[in-house]
């Protein structure tokens, strides 16, 4: 039992560091470098097509029509520009319900503990990055049924993110009712 | 099977002056702050890949790999806990999925006899307590590795193993007791 | 309002406390025998539930001075034990509720910034927190559990049912589990081990979907993630479709055809094949820009 505990006693006092045999930082930077590149060149495609969407629509005159759009910009939502739903057939009833959603989703985050706020939007911020990826592989591949796929699940996702801040929310809520 | 493991010597670590702003910056796609974090950690998430895996080339491909992912996952570091337990937990998880992922290769390595582990050394070799546990099956060592070295509870190993909290006990035992006859034969006692 | 009233049989037990005693110790013991629904609400603070062999419901509860009272009422197959604050109940702490409930109860539990932990109850279950985890331990077929910042996790013991279970910012842990599961989590891991699951669905945004030794030879499973990865590792006697995509992610699989790109202009890669012999099993696998890895158990 004594060689036991002393066994034991060895192992926590292992040195905390053993010293890799080689340098693995270049393969790890030129991971990085890569990932980055990659985002970069989509996420400058992403935003040229961005600015000249915003130009356009500075340059329009401004619309009495009520009807809905995705203009609606939340204070700390990432905004959903119409380039971005471009390849994306939603009817009038969909947008509106988004619409609705999002204008609520504000208020609500606000009622969220800090860090799940947080991390709903850097999520939102995700998922609407990964929506101009593959709004881009699209543009260059429109017949592509999986891109289109993958586009669905980006905005499903984003729905169920909106959903669940809406669904804390009103449970919070109605437990707070006894207080 | 003999690992070559130069031990860093007490904290030799260089500390990251002004850490919190290193990671800020990382996270913003620094690589140069992000080099400076590998630079001070390194060491520490190599010596818990090579227990872990038991294996040089492994242990160097999951270090590679968990930097990686954590540079994915800065964004999401919040300061909760400590930088080096964030980037630990990132490794260890880093590990125990490549050994899920292609557990028949890795098991070829790990599942080695302790006797072989420890050829190449001379009988008159003071055992190494590293090359033991290098020699212990891979489910026995990582929890011996997480317990044992690591301090971690019953309960949290099981949990980042994924395994019941009994089934981590029972492990911890085999290893032990496999460890101890290891010990033993070495000091040639029986 | 009147016909509610009808249905408060016995005990609306106002426990009116002062304002000068923090932390006072409160006991109860109900008749449970013939209330097969227990609901408990604790805004602020934990609450375990464990499931014995009585017909009683025994409430041991730490209230904190800004607690008015415990309501406990009868309302017609149901018993509500609801701890009530005063308005300004931030400053104050919270309640703490241990209760004990026959095994068999179907049990309801809401907190906010509460954790929620329940062991061996195994009638239906719907537990919710906001801030907290909720952790059950139960063989019962029907769970639901989610809470916003907080884990979930939920250990059966093979028992065959419906369980749905969610967190925004924590992880989702399912170990035990049969049957139908959906798991969602936003920037946590799902991970679901030592099951045999028939109908799976899994979703995450920036977290990963692990599933290890999780479901039965001929199951259905969906999932999707945005930025994380995905791994499973379907039953060896898996007979099915397999349908994998991903934008900018990679896919690995240790058996089967090697995954094709999509599109040659553009990123993205896709893995469709059938395994095994004609069977009805099928898996969808997509991230965005997370990876796929597919494996069979041993």
């Amino acid at each position: 039992m004594d060689e036991t505990n002393d066994m034991m006693a060895r192992a926590a006092a292992l040195p905390s560091e053993i010293a890799p045999p080689r340098d693995l930082w270049p393969g790890i930077e030129s991971a990085l470098e890569t990932q980055k590149n990659d985002r970069w060149q989509w996420r400058v495609a992403a935003s040229v097509i961005a600015t000249s969407a915003l130009i356009g629509i500075l340059l329009l005159p401004p619309k009495e029509d009520k009807s809905p759009g995705l203009a609606y910009i939340p204070t700390q939502v990432p905004t959903l520009d119409a380039q971005l739903v471009r390849h994306m057939p939603f009817d009038d009833s969909y947008i509106l319900d988004y619409r609705e959603a999002l204008a609520a989703l504000d208020d609500q985050l606000a009622a969220l503990p800090e860090g799940t706020r947080e991390v709903v939007v850097a999520n939102l911020k995700i998922v609407r990055a990964s929506i101009a990826d593959i709004n881009q592989a699209i543009d260059n591949d429109p017949g592509n049924v999986q891109l289109r796929q993958l586009l669905q699940l980006a905005y499903r996702q984003e729905m169920a993110i909106i959903s669940m801040v809406r669904d804390s929310v009103t449970n919070a809520e109605q437990i707070r009712t006894s207080i | 099977m003999l690992l070559t493991m130069s031990a860093t010597q007490g904290n030799q670590r260089q500390p990251v002056t002004g850490e919190t702003d290193t990671i800020a910056r990382a996270a913003k796609g620094d690589t140069r702050a992000y080099e400076q974090l590998y630079r001070a950690y390194s060491g520490r998430v190599y010596a818990l890949c090579l227990r872990m895996t038991a294996n040089q080339q492994a242990a160097e491909d999951a270090t590679q790999d968990a930097f990686i992912q954590a540079w994915r996952k800065l964004g999401s570091f919040r300061g909760d806990s400590a930088f080096s337990s964030w980037l630990h937990r990132i490794a260890v998880n880093v590990v125990l999925s490549d050994m899920r992922r292609s557990k028949r290769e890795i098991a070829g390595l790990s599942e080695m006899p302790a006797a072989e582990a420890e050829s190449g050394d001379s009988d008159a070799h003071l055992p190494d307590i590293e090359q033991a546990i290098a020699g212990l099956p891979a489910r026995a060592r990582h929890v011996f590795v997480l317990v044992g070295v690591y301090g971690y509870t019953h309960e949290q190993a099981a949990k980042t193993m994924d395994i019941a909290v009994g089934t981590c006990k029972a492990h911890l035992h085999r290893a032990r007791q496999m460890l101890a006859d290891q010990l033993d034969e070495s000091y040639g006692r029986n | 309002m009147n016909q509610l009233n009808r249905f408060i049989i016995a005990a609306t037990a106002a426990l009116a406390m002062t304002s000068a005693h923090a932390d006072k110790r409160i006991e109860r013991t109900i008749d449970c025998s013939d209330k097969p629904l227990v609901h408990v609400i604790n805004a602020i603070g934990d609450i375990e539930v464990v499931g014995k062999n009585t017909d009683t419901c025994r409430l041991d509860a730490w209230v904190s001075e800004r607690v008015q009272r415990i309501d406990i009422k009868e309302r017609g197959d149901r018993i509500k034990i609801e701890v009530i604050y005063d308005k300004d109940y931030k400053r104050g702490g919270g309640t703490t509720l241990e209760l004990v409930v026959p095994k068999d109860i179907d049990l309801k539990v809401g907190g906010v910034s509460s954790s929620v932990e329940v062991v061996d109850v195994n009638g239906s279950l719907s537990l919710q927190s906001v801030s907290g985890d909720v952790e059950a331990t139960s063989s019962s077929p029907k769970i639901y559990a989610t809470t916003t910042s907080g884990d979930v996790e939920i250990y059966g013991e093979g028992q065959d049912g419906k369980f749905q279970l969610s967190s925004t910012s924590g992880s989702v842990e399912a170990d035990g589990l049969a049957g139908y599961l959906t798991a969602s989590a936003v920037s946590g891991g799902v991970e679901v081990s030592d099951s045999n699951i028939s109908y799976g669905r899994f979703e995450v945004v920036s977290g990963s979907i692990e599933a290890t030794d999780a479901f039965s030879p001929n199951s259905d499973v969906e999932a999707e993630a945005v930025s994380g990865s995905i791994e499973v590792t379907l039953n060896a006697g898996f007979a099915g479709t397999i349908d994998v995509t991903t934008l900018t992610g990679r896919i690995k699989n240790c058996f089967g055809p090697k995954p094709q790109k999509t599109s040659r202009y553009g990123p993205g890669r896709t893995l469709s094949f059938e395994h095994g012999d004609k069977g009805d099993g099928r898996l969808t696998a997509s991230s965005i820009n997370g990876s796929v890895y597919l494996c069979l158990d041993d």
